[in-house]
């Protein structure tokens, strides 16, 4: 399952679709909106650029990367697109194996390669009105 | 031949809008930035950070261009959010 949205997402209704036959474990990752930026000033508002086509293809080629190496049954990312406000949900990585450590190990993977390879950018915006783009 | 450039993030804010259509000889990926630049010499220094992809794959500066095409400028991601 691969879903680029602007709505948030139900961590309830993707982990059920990977609880299948044979599933001992199921980790799931949720990254929501910091209130400050990495640098420490107030964060009001975020918002995304996403290319959405080469996204989606790179985010279904590492979930099959992650299925590959980890051994698992199912995987699932949720990015969320649009604008979101602190505390709002960002992103979800679901992982569904027959044990827990490759679940574990293969979310934090799957995380990892979103950041490193996914065409999606974030803006924040300030109090001030003031927005700047991240990098990684 | 002619090539869509997608533009993202700085890459779109710096050059004022995306996407940019491009009327070139045939070339290379290379080719196609170093026309941008010329176009629009204030993306000189975020290309020199940014990836290139051609048709939805990430590809290399000397990958070669096809009528039609799509070629996306990459600036450094920030999925995930974290």
């Amino acid at each position: 399952m691969i879903r680029i949205q602007p709505e948030d997402f139900s961590v309830d209704e993707v982990v059920s679709h990977l609880q299948t036959e044979g599933v001992g474990a199921v980790v799931t990752f949720t990254g929501s909106v910091r209130g400050t930026s990495r640098s420490g000033k107030e964060v009001v508002s975020v918002e995304w650029d996403v290319y959405i086509p080469m996204a989606k293809k790179e985010m279904e080629a590492i979930r099959e990367d992650a299925i590959s190496q980890y051994g698992l049954t199912n995987a699932a990312i949720v990015h969320r697109c649009g604008k979101q406000t602190p505390g709002d949900n960002l992103v979800l990585i679901a992982a569904a194996s027959p044990h827990r450590k490759e679940a574990f190990a293969a979310c934090a993977f799957i995380m990892d390669e979103i950041k490193k390879r996914a065409p999606l950018w974030k803006k924040e915006v300030y109090p001030d009105g003031t927005s700047s783009w991240i990098e990684g | 031949m002619k090539i869509t450039v997608l533009l993202f993030a700085q890459l779109r804010d710096a050059a004022g809008g995306s996407p940019i259509e491009l009327t070139m000889d045939n070339g290379t990926v290379g080719n196609a930035l170093e026309e941008l630049c010329r176009l629009h010499p204030s993306l000189e220094l975020h290309l020199q950070r940014a990836q290139t992809a051609w048709n939805e794959v990430y590809c290399k500066r000397d990958t070669p261009l096809q009528d039609g095409g799509t070629l996306a400028l990459i600036p450094p991601v920030s999925g995930g959010g974290i």
